[in-house]
């Protein structure tokens, strides 16, 4: 039906949609990327000389280095001397950090977390400095002077333009179905009720930060569109997979709010995410040479796409726990397992992505290259055994860089996805219209090709600029974040989703080698969908702005008058 | 603290990391855009192997072949057919050297803005440089014999000609077997590489006037035979006494020979190389076939004949026509397309400037001794002629050369297989199509 309509919505479409986009992309960066990070304070530390210097975490280094949070410049004080930390209801504590000349609170020697009061005389390596939790009434007081996200650019118009970006799209596509399927239309109205559901809870929570929330939205959107492209009855069961992303997404939030709780939860997450993969591997029927997909009741899923948000419970940890080793070994073996087990399911773009989380992890524990050269190098060593050892992964490695020479077999997939790009031009064929949706795994692990087909470059390199502009704030967010848990987290989830992308887009470019790893949020399918929502909340719960986000606890009253914070004894 | 949040910078590298792995992917997306949306399985330009929509026009305009509801058809009665067939290309995609499939891109309209979006479905237009009426009187002249007529405007670039006999009509494809030995899916004009005989005089003469300085001042003397290495180079007569330019014009063998005998063997191969002769040329992306020459020993009789286009000499006529038209621009080579193009072509040095000048010259004088003005009416021709010698039965007739005109820029080669005399059968088939290409037709 209705040719002609169509004719029109695509003439409309095709410069609307990119300019949509730009337009959610721009407020959105603006708002998340713009301005220096207004610290959160604490409490301080009261000098020998006098000085002032303000606690902007919760856990704070004391130390002669110049890295240190608090630097007292002292001969006797070790470099990394101790640490000062404070939990979610206000209670500090301070620990020794095997210093040489001790520390000593009120005259006692510490060696394990000892609590602190504010007041109290801490004596570092000789240097004596008194410190001062922050009160109640100065955090309140802090907290009203902080600009709130929202304030100049508004989330709810950010909204508007991604509703309006959503049923074009939506329109679009259900035009272009070959046969009417209701399901396509139903699906995006789904997202926009979705979309304002989610807002509205972020909302009636008092807070006011939704940056994240619109980017991904946008992007699960368009990958909605693929979906609506190639497979339209499937988009029930991606809408489904949708709703579990997001509750997964508001769980991970919430869990994340209380750090008492992320630790107890560590262990666990790490069992629990070994024990998904083990029963893949022994269980797993193989799909297309990896054997990633679980079965479960008639709906096949991807545990290691679960397994991710283990991964960064676990390689993720508080201060104090950074410090003892058996913390960093269990970590490595951790990791070791993980990437283990999907090599021997020959799911090597996964495998790829959780050592990249892994490089960015040990990387921001230890801050040592020389760790980090030498767990690539052990790699490097690996990889060489694992792909001697099978002809297929060594046969995708001979083909990189050269899929024109060879375009009906080893460069199939990348040879189309180019000429599918290429045709698209800067503004696309328009939804639907495209052709590459009809090839295998297109919408999945050519999904770039795809969206630039139909949808035009721009918004395909837009879709990139996203991902992008989510992990940049990130790397913001961890600077202010409160724990180094917090910090080191976001920055995982962001490797996950950049690393993905990155094996994703240019691996069926030629321009890497192509491993079938999805495109966060666009891809079709809906483990990865669900896991992507998940790693967004480690992205929330590092973002400090003032009543910025869910997954970061507000004072409430009762918390107030029941755990006093400091001076009110 | 500080020192862990710093470290987030980490992810920094995989941002930048995406930005330049964007940056190669646009590079490569403005650059190859064209070719990746030409591959024949891209469903956005082909249907079951059959290009979507567009047309094709030579030079002036003239529709040879469209597209239309998915339907391709070739333009003009059976003869037309015939003679545009290498030039556009079959059905089957066996010449793969055709229009149809050489600039599939233009003829569905791509751009890089829109790509391939076409709402109306109207495909685009690639608008060729070739001159559908010379194609078609090459043909007639060619006459059902084997050869090839190249025709290149030497300012432009622009190839206005490449005619390939044999050929057949698309619309009415004769039974060819899988054994066939015709060669009649090649453009000969860019992928036959035939014995050149004495048209590779125009190589060994540039050599000697780039290496030998006193070469113009010599008296060369020819007994109609030069002993050489236990046999003998001959010419068809005794040419008595002459000077380098009357070497040329009556073709002498022996003086050329003899060139050949003091220049050495890998002098020639080097000029021959630097001339365009012996690498594959690229027209548009398409790669001709290589020539050939072997550099003998020194003092053989093989050397001999080497500088005389014999021995194992091979050359495409696209070649000689583009070594004309250097020689014709003194010395610098043109670019070659097969797309119309009112712009100066892109060029290269491959000969001297007086080495360029002083060879036209010899080739006008070449004209006026030998191949007669009066049966090149109007035409400002400088020439060369060859007959060479291949084995058994007829010579292949060779016929290259350029137009000095600057309205009529153009520089062409001829060959026809086992056409006997060169200027006496490839030298009309010449004349011919240049006096389509000088009338007016109101481009």
């Amino acid at each position: 039906m209705d040719i002609l309509t169509l004719s029109a919505v695509t003439a409309v479409s095709r410069y609307v949609l990119p300019a949509l986009a730009l337009i959610i992309l721009i407020r959105s960066a603006i708002s998340m990327l713009s301005g220096k990070p207004e610290r959160e304070v604490w409490g301080h530390i009261c000098m020998p000389n006098g000085a002032k210097q303000p606690l902007t975490n919760w856990e704070n280094v004391l130390g002669r280095s110049r890295s240190s949070d608090v630097v007292l410049d002292y001969r006797t004080v070790s470099r990394t001397h101790a640490a000062l930390t404070r939990d979610a209801f206000g209670h500090w504590t301070v620990m020794d950090l095997g210093s040489k000349t001790g520390t000593k609170v009120r005259g006692h020697d510490v060696e394990g977390p000892v609590p602190i009061r504010s007041g109290d005389i801490l004596t570092v390596g000789g240097a004596s400095v008194m410190f001062v939790a922050s009160t109640v009434r100065e955090e309140e007081a802090r907290a009203q002077s902080r600009e709130r996200p929202g304030a100049r650019i508004r989330p709810g118009v950010t909204n508007m333009v991604l509703t309006i970006f959503i049923l074009l799209l939506g329109i679009q596509y259900t035009l272009a179905a070959p046969e009417p399927e209701p399901a396509v239309p139903a699906a995006f109205l789904a997202l926009v009720v979705l979309l304002w559901s989610c807002y509205t809870i972020t909302r009636s929570l008092d807070r006011t930060g939704f940056e994240v929330e619109t980017l991904a939205f946008m992007l699960t959107a368009v990958g909605f569109g693929v979906c609506a492209g190639s497979a339209p009855r499937d988009l029930p069961k991606e809408l489904i997979c949708l709703l579990a992303g997001l509750a997964l997404y508001f769980l991970t939030g919430w869990c994340l709010r209380d750090l008492g709780r992320v630790k107890k939860l560590r262990p666990l997450m790490g069992g629990a995410g070994i024990a998904l993969l083990l029963v893949n591997l022994l269980t797993a029927s193989s799909i297309f040479g990896a054997k990633n997909w679980m079965s479960v009741g008639g709906v096949s899923f991807q545990p290691s796409e679960l397994v991710k948000i283990c991964f960064i419970f676990t390689g993720a940890a508080s201060l104090d726990r950074l410090y003892t080793r058996r913390n960093l070994v269990g970590f490595v073996c951790f990791a070791a397992a993980c990437v283990g087990c999907l090599a021997a399911m020959s799911d090597f773009g996964t495998a790829a992505v959780f050592f990249t989380a892994y490089i960015v992890i040990a990387f921001m524990r230890s801050g040592s290259f020389a760790t980090v050269l030498l767990s690539l190098a052990g790699t490097g060593f690996g990889a060489f055994i694992v792909v001697t050892a099978r002809p297929y992964v060594l046969r995708r490695f001979a083909t990189w860089g050269h899929a024109w020479d060879d375009p009906f077999a080893g460069g199939f997939q990348q040879t189309r996805t180019m000429s599918a790009a290429a045709s698209g031009g800067l503004f696309g064929l328009g939804g639907g219209k495209g052709w590459l949706h009809n090839i295998f795994a297109a919408d999945t692990d050519m999904v770039f090709g795809v969206v630039a087909e139909e949808l035009g470059l721009i918004l395909a390199l837009l879709t990139v600029a996203t991902v992008v502009v989510i992990a940049l704030f990130a790397v913001k967010s961890a600077g202010c974040a409160r724990s180094s848990f917090y910090a080191i987290a976001a920055c995982a989830a962001v490797t996950v989703m950049l690393t993905q992308l990155i094996l994703n887009v240019f691996g069926s470019l030629d321009i890497l080698p192509f491993t079938g790893v999805t495109f966060p949020l666009i891809s079709r399918g809906g483990s990865s969908l669900i896991s992507v929502w998940g790693l967004l909340a480690f992205v929330k719960a590092a973002d400090c702005r003032q009543n910025a986000s869910f997954a970061i606890r507000l004072k409430r009253r009762r918390e107030r008058r029941h755990k006093p914070g400091g001076e009110e004894q | 603290m500080k020192r862990i949040q710093r470290r987030g910078a980490a992810v920094l590298a995989l941002c930048l990391a995406a930005a330049v792995l964007t940056g190669i992917f646009l590079y490569l997306y403005v650059l190859r855009g064209r070719d990746w949306v030409a591959f024949p399985s891209n469903g956005d330009a082909y249907d079951a192997g059959r290009l979507r929509a567009g047309r094709i026009t030579d030079r002036n305009g003239e529709e040879l072949y469209a597209v239309e509801n998915g339907v391709g058809s070739y333009r003009g009665d059976g003869d037309a057919r015939t003679a545009l067939l290498h030039t556009l290309g079959d059905r089957e995609g066996k010449i793969g050297t055709g229009a149809i499939y050489k600039y599939a891109d233009r003829i569905l309209g791509y751009d890089v803005i829109n790509g391939l979006y076409d709402p109306e479905g109207t495909g685009g237009t690639a608008v060729l440089a070739a001159d559908a009426e010379a194609l078609k009187e090459a043909h007639r002249l060619l006459d059902g014999h084997a050869g090839a007529v190249a025709v290149i405007n030497y300012k432009t670039g622009e190839v206005l000609c490449a005619a390939s006999s044999p050929s057949y009509d698309p619309d009415d494809p004769p039974e060819i077997g899988e054994d066939d030995t015709s060669g009649v899916y090649m453009n000969r004009a860019l992928s036959a590489a035939y014995t050149p005989g004495s048209v590779f005089k125009l190589v060994t003469l540039s050599a000697a006037l780039e290496t030998l300085d006193d070469v113009l001042d010599r008296d060369f003397h020819c007994s109609g035979k030069l002993d050489v290495g236990g046999g003998s180079v001959t010419c068809t007569s005794a040419h008595g006494d002459m000077k380098l330019e009357d070497a040329l014009a009556r073709s002498c063998n022996c003086v050329f020979a003899s060139l050949a005998l003091e220049l050495g063997g890998e002098r020639l191969r080097e000029q021959a190389e630097r001339l365009g002769l012996l690498t594959r040329l690229e027209v548009d992306g398409i790669l001709t076939a290589r020539g050939r020459f072997d550099a003998a020993p020194e003092g053989s009789l093989n050397l001999g004949w080497s500088g005389a286009g014999q021995y194992n000499d091979l050359v495409t006529p696209i070649a000689m026509a583009r070594l004309c038209a250097a020689i014709a621009n003194g010395g610098m080579a043109p670019e070659l397309t097969g797309l119309r193009s009112d712009e100066p072509a892109k060029t290269a040095r491959i000969m001297e400037e007086d080495t360029a000048e002083r060879i036209g010259e010899m080739m006008d004088y070449a004209v006026h001794l030998t191949y007669g003005e009066e049966n090149f009416p109007g035409l400002a021709l400088r020439a060369k002629s060859g007959t060479a010698e291949v084995g058994s039965g007829k010579p292949n007739a060779w016929f290259v050369g350029y137009l000095a005109d600057e309205e009529h820029p153009y520089a062409f080669a001829v060959c026809v297989e086992k056409g006997g005399s060169g200027a006496g059968t490839a030298g009309p088939v010449a004349n011919g199509v240049l006096q389509v290409l000088i009338k007016d037709r109101g481009k």
